[in-house]
């Protein structure tokens, strides 16, 4: 059926994972860096899962839109190679909260910023070593049927509704079986 | 989807593109065709879908297929817009007689005057396959909307060639 709005890939154990990797409630985000609406999103995931530890899980996919936003592949590698040191979740934050400032430049400071092995960044960076990696994640939301950015998922139900805390938490009770209240 | 759709031809029209140049339908015969309805140029939902398009253009052309943009705005807008966005398809011009070719592929609405958010696939002869309308305007299609349809068509055609 052509009007398909379940994921469709597994999640594998190569996710970002921000929260308890055993939550039953599973919020499947697919961002892109540069993204105005993602960066608005942000918050209400991450508060999502901060005020419901151990229920509430949020997983990262890249879909980086080039063709309006020409940073957005570049920081979805950085953010990669923040992940390799550990630090997926800080870059995250960094760069949604600088979206204004996402010149390589400006993305490799907040490499140095969180503290990440800059030999190792620089490398990593150079070799474009996970471009490969960013275009997977692009593909599985091809399939998943990503509508804009960010699409987010809900325990594998693509949630076209307001990104606002209310509304999801409504959502999550609807789509899941646990109660959050 | 509609099945009543399927096999049918699809209604041929000539629109002006973003240049003010006219563009039929039955120009792309030996191609298949993605024809995009949307609302409105510069709106933020119709933004992201054709961005989205945009995106994953070259991987609709490996069907041998081609992605056409409709609405009723005028052409100088569309020309804009798709410069703004560095959309590489065309986009059509629906504005006067205004509608008329949204209507024909009942992808009007009488109330706002505004073209429906709605996807139609066309084969290479120009048989409508498949269709797909927003059942709320402010939600773009799935990008797997497109090419579940692409597929459809694909394995459609190799049966088809089969039985003959």
């Amino acid at each position: 059926m052509l009007d398909d709005i379940t994921q469709r890939t597994k999640l594998t154990d190569h996710e970002w994972i921000l929260g308890n990797p055993d939550a039953e409630v599973t919020l499947l985000e697919y961002g892109d860096f540069e993204c105005p609406y993602c960066a608005e999103a942000r918050p209400v995931l991450e508060g999502l899962v901060k005020d419901y530890p151990g229920n509430v899980r949020l997983v990262f996919r890249h879909f980086p839109i080039t063709s309006t936003h020409p940073h957005a592949e570049m920081a979805a590698e950085v953010a990669e190679a923040a992940g390799a040191q550990g630090k997926f979740w800080e870059m995250y934050d960094m760069i949604y909260t600088h979206q204004e400032h996402m010149d390589f430049e400006d993305l490799r400071g907040y490499a140095q910023d969180i503290g990440l092995d800059m030999q190792q960044f620089d490398d990593a960076m150079k070799g474009r070593i996970y471009q490969k990696e960013v275009k997977k994640d692009f593909k599985d939301g091809i399939q998943d049927g990503v509508n804009g950015t960010p699409t987010i998922f809900i325990n594998r139900q693509r949630y076209d509704g307001p990104r606002e805390r209310e509304a999801m938490l409504e959502a999550i009770s609807e789509l899941t079986p646990v109660d959050l209240e | 989807m509609t099945d009543q759709v399927q096999k049918k031809p699809a209604y041929d029209f000539q629109l002006p593109n973003a240049e003010g140049k006219p563009v039929k339908l039955s120009d792309f015969r030996g191609k298949k065709v993605v024809l995009a309805f949307y609302p409105a140029d510069f709106s933020p939902v119709c933004t992201s879908e054709l961005a989205l398009i945009q995106e994953t253009l070259e991987d609709i052309r490996a069907y041998n297929a081609e992605v056409i943009g409709i609405s009723c705005d005028n052409y100088y807008s569309h020309r804009v817009w798709k410069e703004q966005l560095h959309l590489d398809f065309p986009l059509l011009s629906d504005f006067w007689p205004h509608g008329l070719v949204s209507q024909q592929y009942d992808a009007f609405d009488e109330n706002s005057g505004r073209s429906k958010r709605s996807l139609f696939f066309i084969d290479e002869d120009g048989i409508l396959r498949d269709s797909w309308i927003a059942k709320e305007s402010r939600i773009a299609p799935g990008m797997n909307i497109i090419f579940d349809a692409l597929e459809k068509m694909k394995s459609t055609q190799g049966q088809e060639a089969r039985n003959a």
